[in-house]
């Protein structure tokens, strides 16, 4: 992984939060999802058939997983903090960053400021939303981040 | 979010599990794609087989000069059966080769589809990177018990292997798999529906595991692998050679003359054939795929018990009616029609039918094109009645599968009068627009649409109704045991019936020629026999109705079996047919008495007449009123009780009147016309025509009668005994040396083309033994310059030498050419032998040498006049 990406581990442990807190009975699917989502994020989010379609059912809707949605916000708000890392969303934040790009000591505690945190999850809701979440849901997954975040991951 | 559950009354029926144990049209549209794949794959490589290598081509042209055998374009066929021979025997030895490229084609064809085929599961897998539920221990756990639960339901005995697809989001699967590894593949959306919809669930698991149940998962991946394989291995590269003439040549890369090309009707005729090809093997792939889901989705519906178990799933916009045909999928109407009612899906659709009968014809074209192209198919070696046999039994096939869904969808309780008749007019029509289309006519034979073509081409989609409504009506008769042995039987009757009724259509296509050629000169005859005779007007018409099907029926033996077959096949099935047979013993008995009175008087008032025309009109006139008696006893018959009965009424009458006819025109062991010698030759047909008239007229004024079953002693004893005689006396025929010929005799010389014949003489081997003669002669000329003595005299010796060759040569097919070439080889003959004695004995007169080698030069400058010419004027 590069230093420009954010690390696996941020992306699905913030998203598996996500999960966990808005639908529990999905989380026995997170695991395939994440990973496919991890080996190509477009290939989840994006609504194409699979090869060979003509031999399915030809009734396969498809239907609102929260997982990769929840995958994808974390990985939005996760490059934020990278992108910004050297900026003034995390002035001296290089602890974070270190985090973010998998590179902390365990242990260490990355510190946020509120403001900052309100921004990342503004950002979170509007990716929520633009990923096709209802309003009330995309505010809960942004949320869930900014009470991730603030707990420090 | 459930679908609502039916009532008891509501519930679909054992339709779904009916429609899994007759043939479904998946099978038989995988069928029509492998038909025409294999069919067109022999007809290209037959092709290939005509041109490579380059040598080839010229092989055939050789053997025909060799035999002095021109196959011109020209319809007139050389009736010197020993020119046949030498050509023949000149082939054979071309016949193993190109057996070798039609057998590497459909081997090519059979490998690429079977490593597609092979590949296909493993290549899904990887490429979605699809893996097993097991992989992820807390979805197994949970998925582990609904999906034994659904694999229970859809009775599988080994439950698939359940993949997972973790990057799609649809609530959608997919069978597939080869036989001992079915794999299930569910999308993660679908495994999200598991909480929250369990029914939509249930039935997308259930809808891929009915396609298991159903064991079209094979057929389908089966089907795009030869779809895939026929694109790749036979089309593409046949429409290159068509693009690219040169790559079948010796200069393959030569830049081909695309403006010429493109600019030939030919090229533009065979792209249209092919392409109309494309298209129907694509509609055939299609088809394929559209019919296994309503399957499907009917099996669905009975394990679920509800009309719409995809209720609940919001459906994507449904594709317009018009691309119905192109889709992949069925419509959304299509589908709740085969839920609501699955016997729906055993009736057999038209435009299934009408797909299948157009294969057919074109599988035959193609076929016999690439088999002549090895010379395989012609006259001679039984090639013609093997190919028909063939193509009667894949029309059989497809008549037997329009019989046997279309009385089970009657037995589910279907109704409707056009079970059988639209199926059989489909097939009708399929076959006879089939005839146009294929791609070995493109730019040779348009479609001659005369009134007479079309009128038979009528009669042929008449007979094809017929057909299947009388093998649907034997189908019904065998109700349940429709899977057992006695299927058999009744499955090879159908060929029968096919193989004869429908197995004239090569004769149809060339009904002008035939009525030109062979029935109006007999007809003329005919009338002239009439109005010799000079007995009743009605003479003329009674001889044509008559003598003309007389004349047309070319396998009485054939005629007779499966007419038989027509009353044998459905009395035998009825329950309690001994009434039945009895009354039409009986009526048959007294039918004949009747014809015997009146055959007795048509005698009393030919009064002394005795010319050899007379005795025709007179047969004419007793088969006449055999007719007649059988149409009015099969009414009588039919009225009463039933059609099939009147038909072996009828049948009754036939034979003994044959025996009536044989008696009243043997004399001394000899008949005094041709229908009295072979009287069983018209009797069957006519016959049946005659018990479908009265048949008809008695279904108009129908009396019911109430079905009573009285076993009759020894029925099948006595129906055994009507058709081993009716069989027994197709061999019999006592000669008729002294009667009058039924066709003026035939013509002796054939026409040809004579630029094409002559073009033909110049590839095979005409040229080289041309141009060896005037290389040596020039040879001649040069040595007379040196003076050289011994120059001179080798120089003519090798002339000599090659004008030995070149004499022995048949001469060009043309009336220039059967002079020019021999003169020509007559005085360089005459010039070099002067040439050898002048220069080797000093004997001889140098004049007279100089005129017969200039004699010579003269003829040679004719004759290559005459090739230059006839070949400007054949290329056009």
């Amino acid at each position: 992984m590069s230093d420009s990406q954010v690390s696996d581990e941020f992306v699905v442990e913030s998203a598996r939060k996500v999960v966990a807190s808005l639908a529990p009975e999905e989380l026995p699917l997170f695991d395939p999802v994440s990973q496919a989502y991890l080996r190509d994020p477009r290939k989840v989010l994006g609504d194409r058939g699979r090869p060979g379609a003509v031999l399915g059912s030809g009734i396969d809707v498809t239907i609102a997983v929260l997982s990769p949605v929840a995958l994808a916000v974390a990985t939005a708000v996760g490059q934020q903090l990278v992108d910004k890392a050297s900026g003034a969303v995390v002035k001296g934040g290089t602890r974070l960053l270190g985090r973010l790009r998998g590179k902390n000591k365990p242990g260490e505690r990355t510190r946020i400021t509120r403001i900052q945190l309100d921004e990342l999850r503004e950002l979170a809701v509007e990716r929520a939303r633009e990923l096709g979440l209802p309003d009330e849901e995309a505010r809960k997954v942004g949320d869930i981040l900014r009470a991730s975040l603030e707990r420090g991951l | 979010m459930g679908t609502a559950t039916l009532t008891e009354a509501e519930r679909p029926g054992e339709d779904g599990e009916q429609a899994v144990l007759v043939p479904s049209g998946t099978t038989l549209r995988f069928g029509t794609l492998v038909t025409v794949a294999i069919a067109t794959t022999l007809y290209v490589f037959g092709r290939y087989a005509s041109v490579l290598p380059v040598g080839t081509f010229t092989e055939d042209a050789q053997c025909q000069v060799h035999a002095d055998l021109y196959l011109t374009s020209t319809t007139a066929v050389d009736l010197d059966e020993t020119k046949w021979t030498v050509y023949r025997e000149c082939m054979s030895r071309l016949f193993l080769p190109r057996l070798g490229w039609l057998i590497g084609g459909l081997l090519l064809l059979l490998l690429v589809s079977a490593a597609v085929y092979r590949a296909t599961p493993g290549w899904r897998i990887r490429r979605s990177k699809l893996r097993p539920v097991e992989d992820y221990p807390a979805l197994a756990q949970k998925l582990s018990g609904p999906l034994a639960e659904l694999a229970t339901k859809a009775g599988l005995r080994a439950a698939p292997r359940f993949l997972l697809d973790p990057a799609s989001m649809r609530a959608g699967g997919v069978a597939f798999g080869r036989r001992k590894h079915m794999y299930v593949c569910l999308d993660i959306g679908l495994v999200a529906l598991l909480d929250r919809d369990r029914e939509s669930f249930d039935a997308i698991v259930l809808h891929e595991l009915a396609h298991v149940r159903n064991g079209d998962v094979l057929t389908t991946y089966a089907t795009l692998a030869v779809w895939r394989s026929f694109l790749f291995v036979v089309l593409l590269p046949y429409v290159l050679t068509v693009l690219d003439p040169p790559l079948l040549s010796t200069d393959p890369l030569r830049v081909p003359d695309f403006v010429a090309n493109l600019g030939s009707s030919v090229t533009w005729s065979l792209f249209v054939r092919v392409a109309l090809l494309v298209v129907l093997a694509y509609l055939a792939r299609t088809a394929v795929l559209r019919s296994r889901e309503r399957f499907a989705d009917a099996l669905v519906a009975q394990w679920t018990e509800t009309s719409d178990p995809y209720q609940a799933l919001t459906q994507r916009p449904r594709h317009r009616r018009v691309l119905r045909w192109i889709t992949i999928h069925p419509s959304r109407a299509a589908r709740v029609a085969a839920m609501e009612d699955p016997k729906s899906l055993l009736q057999p659709g038209f435009w299934e039918v009408l797909t299948n009968g157009l294969v057919i014809q074109l599988a035959w074209s193609h076929l016999s094109q690439g088999l002549a192209d090895i010379s395989w198919f012609r006259e001679g070696n039984n090639s013609f009645l093997i190919l028909r046999v063939l193509w009667s039994v894949a029309v059989g096939v497809v008549v037997c599968v329009i019989a046997w869904r279309g009385s089970a969808y009657l037995r589910a309780g279907g109704t409707g009068r056009s079970v059988f008749t639209l199926p059989g007019l489909a097939l009708g029509l399929g076959l006879v627009l089939g005839r146009y289309l294929d791609v070995q006519q493109a730019g040779q034979l348009r479609p001659q649409l005369t009134l007479l073509t079309i009128a038979v081409s009528a009669l042929f989609v008449a007979v094809a109704v017929l057909v299947c409504w009388w093998a649907g009506y034997c189908w019904g008769l065998l109700r349940d045991r429709v899977r057992s042995w006695r299927a058999v039987p009744v499955a090879a009757a159908v060929v029968v019936v096919c193989l004869s009724c429908l197995g004239w259509w090569r004769d149809s296509l060339v009904a002008d020629v035939i009525w030109q050629d062979q029935i109006r000169p007999a007809v003329d005859l005919l009338h002239g026999y009439a109005r010799t005779s000079g007995w009743t007007w009605l003479d003329p018409a009674v001889l044509d109705a008559f003598v003309v099907p007389f004349l047309l029926n070319f396998d009485r033996g054939l005629t007779a079996l499966a007419l038989a077959l027509l009353w044998v096949v459905p009395l035998a099935l009825m329950p309690g047919a001994g009434r039945r047979i009895r009354l039409a013993l009986v009526s048959g008995l007294l039918g004949t008495a009747v014809w015997v009175v009146l055959a007795v008087g048509l005698r009393m008032l030919a009064g002394d007449r005795s010319t050899a025309a007379f005795a025709l009109v007179l047969t004419s006139w007793e088969l006449a009123t055999a007719v007649l008696v059988q149409a009015v006893v099969t009414f009588f018959v039919a009225r009463r009780d039933n059609w099939f009965a009147g038909l072996l009424a009828s049948w009754v009458i036939g034979v003994l009147a044959c025996a009536g006819i044989w008696l009243l025109h043997l004399s001394g062991g000899l008949t005094d016309s041709v229908p009295a010698a072979r009287p069983q030759q018209v009797l069957p047909f006519a016959g049946t025509v005659a018990a479908l008239i009265g048949g008809a007229a008695a279904l108009i004024v129908r009396r019911r009668t109430k079905p009573v079953h009285t076993a009759l002693s020894g029925q099948w004893l006595l129906i055994g005994v009507v058709v081993v005689i009716s069989l027994a006396v197709q061999a019999l025929s006592p000669p008729a040396p002294q009667s009058a010929p039924l066709l003026p005799p035939p013509a002796t010389t054939a026409v040809v083309d004579e630029n094409e014949a002559v073009t033909i003489w110049t590839y095979g081997g005409g040229w080289d033994r041309f141009t060896a003669v005037v290389t040596a002669n020039n040879g001649v000329y040069t040595a007379f310059k040196t003076e050289d003595l011994a120059q001179v005299l080798t120089a003519c010796e090798k002339l000599a030498e090659h004008v030995g060759a070149a004499s022995a040569f048949p001469p060009p097919p043309s009336v220039t050419g059967r002079k020019s070439w021999p003169a020509a080889m007559t005085a360089l003959t005459t010039g070099t032998s002067k040439c050898v004695r002048l220069y080797r004995d000093q004997e001889g007169d140098v004049t007279a040498m100089f005129t017969d080698l200039r004699e010579g030069l003269t003829q040679l400058q004719t004759t290559l006049t005459l090739l230059n010419t006839a070949r400007a004027q054949y290329t056009g």
